[in-house]
């Protein structure tokens, strides 16, 4: 059984939050980022900085909650200390770190002491260079789609995908991005797509 | 003393267990693992951002605890307490001819996570081995197991679509789901290009309606969020725990007793009967005996044939019931991972679909069917979907802030992916066998697991992808990804054949009521009495192997023939 990281959850109270959910279209409080509330990031602070300055400018408030509002930041910080091996780690920092250098190549200053203009300058020109195409992409049987894609800066890509992975599966672009229904109920083989419509997130190999 | 020991409580196991008890029989139920409760123990309710990791398992855990296991799709944070440790439950298996074992050691074993897809083998299919020369000739054909189908099919609730076709047998089924609009399409085109290829709803066990029968048990309808391998708590998909163990816990017949690794059975050299299981507590070392009249072995295939292997005496040097030398050969598996991968530009762009159905489209065999097969025999079909995965946009794609986020907003076109599952025929060569000095640490030898495709499965694995990229094709689609070659044996998670069932007890281990030929009190009706392997999920016959071979034990059982 996961622990989840929030809080304990009452299994045995797992069928009757689920029908709470039935017919819910509301998503639940944001449990995850009360937990992140007052826990200090595993990164030194001038790293976390950073961090949260990349993913801000990765994804930044706009019409919708941005990065920062989804706890990007503190989950990814958690991530690294909980999930990425070293070598992982090692590179995903080391592209986080590249931006920075980037970032005083060009204008003398932190990535995280620029303003948000010359922030996405400066990441935007990083971030075509980074993603240009090197080599093959690979494919795994595992999944149909999943792609390993080469590019300069795999670092780089990890983190951004990271970023992106961690926004999407969160309440608040769920709720306002695209649409997570954890118990949809019954299949709908045939919808009309509006102007309004808005995909929805998938899980689970479907 | 028990009248019956059912030795599994996963897909097969729950089934006998369920059979028997509801036949009167005081049932004792073995499992090796540790004991599971339906609901309680299931992540299925966790929001994606409630789950750790991104859902992911940490990466140095991974590899150093499931680097078998975590080759299979269904392998992720919320699942993995279903999983075996590779680091607990090593293998041994030849760098050239590697088979990937792929399994979860808990009660209702891998009936919690399975793909639920639920076909039956068809009268060509029983009939193959005979025909073409492959293996031994199974000793029943398909009339004799179709009302066990049925009544498995009504029991476990199956949603499919009657079809009619020779080679793919219809059966007692709940409401199919429904494609959508681009599978109706890929449908139409597919089946006016290819004449005799069909393209059918994919039959599953998951409750599209649930009856009054499921109800009882306490399952309902399935809710559409195809995280089935988590575990439902909705008990919407068939698993020992959702279903036949409860159906066998309220006759009053049943004891179960979990985290109990069976040693070896013992057979009385006399009248060959077997007398007792020896079982080792996997917590405590203790070991212990437990005496009945029957026996069921539903320790899977490997396991099975493990548990004959490992039954040594005097009388039995090479394992039990092995005389004909065929325990733990045979080994077979579906050819899997034969996937094509396309975009489909003229797809309706303003149709879409809601919720996430637990199954996908079926492309029924038709090679050597309605279609030649050139130079192999036997057959194949595929399973995939045609979805629209609009959301989650890519980020190797350049861009940033609202770049992204309108990419995330957009329908993308249709995708369409089918992936070929083909039949791999019974070679002794094939194997497993047991390690002369490793053991594991409950001293049980270690398998050593040796598999290969022939020449057969080579060439069909070829034609599986030639006819997965026409189709794509001339459905108007462009493909856009293609594996070269099958995955490694075992990552279908379909194998069999390890102790199989035959006529001649020189040849074969189980005869046509999956009794041992040199046992009378021994059954087997999981995949290792598989005498061939057809191309359809196998868990289905494996079920109705089991409800059948049930009812003849517990009738043999009251005439006293036993």
């Amino acid at each position: 059984m996961i622990e989840v990281t929030d809080r304990h959850v009452d299994r045995r109270e797992a069928l009757a939050r689920i029908a709470l959910l039935l017919g819910a279209t509301a998503l639940p409080a944001d449990a995850m980022a009360k937990a992140l509330q007052g826990r200090a990031p595993s990164l030194p602070s001038g790293q976390f900085a950073l961090l949260s300055a990349v993913a801000d400018t990765v994804l930044p408030a706009t019409d919708t909650p941005g990065a920062l509002a989804a706890k990007v930041p503190q989950r990814l910080d958690a991530m690294l200390a909980h999930w990425a091996a070293p070598t992982t780690r090692d590179a995903i920092l080391a592209g986080l770190q590249r931006i920075d250098a980037a970032a005083r190549t060009a204008t003398g200053k932190g990535f995280a002491k620029l303003n948000a203009k010359q922030r996405e300058t400066v990441l935007r020109a990083h971030d075509a260079a980074a993603l240009a195409k090197a080599g093959t992409t690979t494919t795994t049987g595992k999944f149909p789609f999943t792609a390993t894609v080469a590019v300069a800066d795999a670092g780089y890509l990890q983190l951004k995908s990271l970023i992106v992975d961690l926004y999407y599966y969160s309440p608040e672009a769920a709720a306002t991005e695209l649409i997570y229904e954890h118990v949809p109920g019954p299949f709908e083989p045939s919808i009309k797509l509006t102007a309004q419509s808005r995909p929805y997130l998938g899980v689970g190999p479907f | 003393m028990f009248d019956a020991i059912v030795i599994g409580s996963g897909m097969s196991g729950g089934i006998s267990a369920k059979e028997l008890c509801e036949r009167g029989l005081k049932v004792l139920l073995l499992e090796r693992g540790r004991k599971v409760e339906h609901v309680t123990d299931y992540n299925d309710t966790q929001m994606p951002w409630e789950l750790p990791n991104n859902n992911a398992i940490p990466e140095e855990e991974l590899a150093r605890d499931y680097p078998v296991q975590g080759q299979c799709y269904a392998v992720n944070a919320a699942t993995k307490q279903f999983w075996v440790k590779d680091s607990e439950h090593p293998y041994l298996t030849p760098e050239e001819r590697p088979f990937t074992w792929i399994r979860g050691y808990h009660l209702g074993g891998r009936s919690i996570m399975w793909g639920r897809q639920s076909y039956r083998l068809s009268p060509m299919d029983f009939e193959a081995n005979a025909k073409d020369g492959h293996g031994v000739d199974w000793p029943i054909r398909y009339d004799d197991l179709a009302p066990w189908y049925s009544h498995v099919e009504k029991f476990i609730g199956v949603a499919g679509s009657k079809e009619n076709l020779p080679q793919l047998p219809d059966g007692e089924f709940l409401p199919a789901w429904e494609m959508n609009d681009a599978e109706k399409l890929f449908k139409v085109s597919v089946e006016q290009k290819f004449p005799g290829r069909k393209v059918i709803i994919g039959r599953n066990a998951n409750l599209s309606q649930a009856q009054p029968h499921h109800e009882e048990l306490g399952r309902t309808s399935c809710q559409n969020r195809s995280i089935c391998e988590r575990g439902c708590s909705f008990g919407a998909n068939h698993s020992s725990l959702s279903s036949s163990l409860p159906a066998a816990e309220r006759t009053g017949n049943l004891t179960t007793v979990t985290d109990a690794i069976v040693h070896s059975l013992v057979q009385d050299p006399k009248t060959g009967r077997i007398t007792s299981v020896r079982v080792i507590d996997a917590k405590t070392m203790e070991g212990k005996t437990y005496e009945a009249k029957v026996f069921f072995l539903n320790a899977s295939t490997i396991g099975t044939a493990q548990i004959l292997l490992n039954s040594i005496s005097e009388a039995n040097p090479r394992g039990l019931c092995n005389k004909s030398d065929q325990v733990g050969r045979n080994i077979m598996d579906h050819m899997y991972a034969l996937s094509t991968i396309g975009v489909m530009p003229d797809y309706p762009k303003d149709s879409y679909y809601r919720g996430r159905r637990p199954t996908g489209i079926y492309i029924p065999r038709y090679r050597n069917v309605t279609e030649e097969g050139g130079d192999y025999v036997r057959g194949y079909g595929y399973q995939g979907a045609v979805i629209r995965r609009g959301g989650m946009p890519d980020a190797a794609t350049p861009g940033l802030g609202q770049d992204i986020k309108q990419r995330g907003r957009e329908f993308g076109p249709w995708i369409a992916y089918i992936s070929g599952f083909g039949e791999m025929l019974p070679n002794p060569e094939n194997r497993m066998t047991q390690d002369a000095v490793r053991k594991d640490k409950w001293g049980i030898p270690l398998l050593n697991i040796s598999v290969d495709f022939s020449e057969n499965e080579r060439k069909m694995a070829k034609q599986i992808l030639t006819d997965g990229r026409a189709m794509i094709e001339g459905a108007g689609g462009m493909v856009i990804s293609q594996a070269t070659k099958p995955g490694a044996p075992g990552l279908g998670i379909h194998e069999m054949g390890t102790a199989r069932m035959g006529r001649d007890p020189m040849t074969s281990v189980f005869n046509g009521y999956n009794q041992a030929h040199e046992a009378p009190n021994l059954f087997c009706t999981d995949g290792a009495a598989m005498t061939s392997s057809g191309c359809q999920n196998p868990s289905l016959t494996y079920m109705a192997l089991s409800a059948r071979a049930a009812h003849h034990a517990a009738e043999w059982l009251k005439e006293g023939k036993l």
